[in-house]
């Protein structure tokens, strides 16, 4: 296994067993964040992008002018004082950066709460989830490659 | 680190290397599919519309013409607020780049473009084809 994920998940651990309110999100726990959100990224193959996975979780697209950078995202609701409603933002979860698309666009790294509410995610079954996810869309996709394929034997004979 | 997430890795990635297979056999039929319909189609029915909404478009460039199968999808944008749709075309051989003066993109088609074409072949749309290009040399035995 990847040693860099390895740390970054062994980073993320402390967050299960403590409050909110009671950790600081410190630099390395959002470099932590980053690093497990992209291998999420790269685990999900790409024909699946635009899809929900499990948990509220996505993947965003975003052109940019060297192509096209993937972000891992959930939408965190907040109460907005001024209209008196809840507001619900996207959080970029290995967010942090400013891309260039004729102007530049500000992709803001995710509040402290996300962070938290991601690694305690991580820790009660998360990847488990993503993985049988993806296995019931290889299994739909298996099905319908089934028939396909009779049909073009059928063809052949 | 805990044994419990080791194990949910493994698992993320024997469900990806699973999910590979499939997606090399999606487009391995996909592209015996395309083949198969360029070669049904005579290239005078180019631009002509298939059945299920397939359609053939020919593309001149520097070292002749290339042939696509086509289907347009209706695609949902949300642009702060204001939503609208779109159709945009979904080229099933795509991925290429084709130069013809300057280069030009034939993006590689979505998975929903893939699974509908494998999914309207399920349904029989080589004999659909089959029969609409007899009604249309029926028709052009008629008119002469």
């Amino acid at each position: 296994m990847d040693k860099e994920l390895e740390k970054a998940l062994e980073r993320l651990e402390r967050f299960q067993l403590l409050k909110s309110w009671d950790v600081r999100v410190t630099e390395k726990d959002y470099e932590a964040a980053t690093i497990v959100a992209e291998y999420i990224i790269r685990m999900v193959p790409l024909r699946y992008h635009d899809y929900g996975l499990p948990r509220g979780y996505y993947i965003l697209t975003v052109d940019y002018s060297l192509g096209q950078h993937k972000f891992l995202c959930k939408d965190h609701s907040n109460w907005n004082y001024q209209r008196q409603e809840f507001e619900s933002k996207p959080q970029y979860l290995n967010g942090g950066v400013s891309l260039h698309y004729g102007t530049y666009t500000s992709y803001p790294r995710p509040v402290p709460d996300v962070v938290i509410e991601f690694a305690k995610d991580l820790y009660t079954g998360l990847l488990s989830e993503i993985a049988e996810w993806l296995d019931e869309r290889t299994a739909e996709e298996n099905e319908i490659l089934e028939e396909f394929e009779k049909k073009l034997k059928e063809r052949r004979c | 680190m805990k044994e419990g997430i080791k194990r949910e890795l493994e698992k993320l990635e024997a469900a990806r290397k699973r999910n590979l297979q499939t997606s090399t056999r999606i487009n391995e039929g996909i592209n015996r599919v395309v083949d198969i319909i360029l070669e049904m189609v005579p290239e005078e029915y180019d631009e002509h519309a298939l059945p299920r909404g397939y359609y053939i478009k020919a593309v001149p460039f520097d070292l002749g013409t290339y042939r696509f199968l086509c289907k347009d999808y209706i695609e949902y944008f949300d642009d702060e607020g204001f939503s609208y749709h779109t159709d945009i075309t979904q080229y099933l051989n795509g991925g290429v780049s084709l130069h013809y003066g300057h280069y030009m993109d034939f993006p590689s088609p979505s998975r929903e473009a893939r699974i509908g074409l494998i999914r309207d072949v399920s349904l029989g749309l080589f004999d659909e084809i089959k029969q609409w290009l007899q009604k249309k040399e029926k028709k052009e035995v008629r008119n002469g």
